[in-house]
């Protein structure tokens, strides 16, 4: 029998995979939406599936833009141009010494500390830390690995981050790491990411 | 009502208008704009590279299947957007193709979730320790006792959350998912909104506990 067009939640019956999409999206109706929160509030396997794929949903990796040569150019122009015009007033901050210059976001630029610049790290010493974000409620640490796939990540409220020695991390292969720190206004602030390998121990 | 992607407008159309060679051209396409997706899914099921990619092609295959069929009927009703209905097909796919292969396990691994939920029982006891019940059956009959009422209040507690606020906590405890996520899963305005409410409820839930006599960890 052809499936209503309405979309038929109850409280007894689990989510189809048609409706839990759709409330990741937040497009089914209000009382099916209703309807549907009543029965993820008991039924540990739909929300168990609805919490993994809105996590999968908001972690899919960007594809790469491939960049041409012409806006190459224009880009690397428009560095140039920053660098001599609008140089950055010189300000004593207590940094440490090597620290990689974090993409800024529309609030706030994050910085990594360690692993940086392609670090070969024992992985029984491995361990992130960043510089605190003052107006931060929290850190979530990402690693992935070269293909962007995820390999571990970590909400936090410090600045370090050790993933326990379940978590695999295989030898000589290089991996990516970044955080992000959430403000209490909303918005959230991340640092480039940074390359790290697991060397001998 | 939601738009369809060019490819998938364009391989539905191919597969009733065009030859095999248009048909295979316009799947191509197709894969080549969702398999970054696809892998992200696969990856995520299985982080051996070997049963990932097994599980990536399995994907595929039953995609492709019965002419498109699980395709057609979403560009029939779409609810959703079709990466986000991906996500989830996909997913449903890999672990059919795992448990076929290794069996149905128990769930969520068994001692992170016990874990799990036992940092909620201790934020909102304040203090309280409740223990999983096999760690102190050689402790004495009372003990188990005490600590079966214990769980008990607490899941009474929680009875009188509405839906929605069960949810909310759930999804924090018993699934890990992360404020961030939450706020977008739930409407919430940021996840500073997130945090704050979880605090209410925990502080509602500590109350509730606090009326119905639950005032310390020892049994």
């Amino acid at each position: 029998m052809r499936q209503s067009k309405l979309a038929i939640v109850t409280t007894s019956e689990h989510l189809s995979a048609t409706d839990i999409a759709a409330f990741i999206d937040g497009s089914l109706p209000f009382a099916d939406r209703a309807r549907a929160e009543l029965h993820l509030s008991s039924c540990d396997r739909c929300r168990q599936e609805l919490a993994a794929c809105a996590r999968l949903t908001n972690s899919v990796p960007s594809a790469p833009r491939r960049l041409t040569t012409w806006p190459l150019i224009g880009f690397a122009a428009a560095v140039l141009l920053i660098a001599v015009v609008l140089r950055p007033s010189a300000t004593h901050t207590d940094r440490a010494p090597s620290i990689e210059r974090a993409s800024t976001t529309a609030s706030a630029r994050m910085f990594a500390v360690f692993p940086l610049g392609d670090a070969v790290v024992p992985r029984s010493k491995l361990r992130f830390t960043w510089h605190r974000d003052d107006r931060s409620s929290g850190y979530r640490v990402i690693v992935t690995d070269a293909s962007g796939g995820p390999t571990w990540s970590e909400d936090t409220p410090d600045t370090v981050a050790t993933p326990p020695l379940t978590v695999r991390f295989d030898a000589g292969v290089r991996y990516f790491w970044r955080v992000e720190a959430l403000h209490l206004d909303g918005s959230v602030a991340q640092s480039a990411e940074a390359p790290f390998r697991i060397g001998a121990e | 009502m939601t738009v369809l992607p060019r490819s998938l407008e364009r391989l539905l159309s191919a597969h009733v208008t065009a030859g095999v060679g248009d048909i295979d051209a316009e799947w191509r396409a197709f894969v080549a704009e969702h398999t970054r997706l696809l892998l992200h899914v696969a990856r995520s099921v299985s982080t051996n590279h070997d049963e990932a990619m097994d599980a990536y092609t399995f994907v595929l295959e039953q995609l492709r299947a019965d002419d498109f069929r699980r395709l057609q009927d979403f560009a029939a009703d779409p609810r959703s957007k079709l990466s986000t209905w991906l996500v989830v097909v996909a997913r449903r796919l890999c672990l059919d193709l795992y448990r076929r292969r290794y069996g149905r396990n128990r769930g969520p691994n068994s001692h992170s979730h016990r874990s799990i939920r036992r940092r909620l029982q201790d934020l909102v006891a304040d203090g309280l320790d409740f223990h999983d019940l096999p760690s102190v059956q050689g402790a004495g009959a009372e003990l188990a006792l005490r600590q079966a009422e214990l769980h008990r209040a607490l899941d009474d507690a929680l009875a009188t959350l509405t839906p929605h606020d069960r949810l909310v906590l759930r999804l924090r405890f018993d699934d890990d998912l992360s404020a961030q996520d939450i706020a977008r899963l739930l409407d919430f305005p940021s996840p500073f909104h997130v945090y704050r409410h979880v605090n209410a409820l925990l502080g509602r839930l500590r109350r509730t506990l606090e009326q119905r006599g639950v005032e310390s960890a020892v049994p």
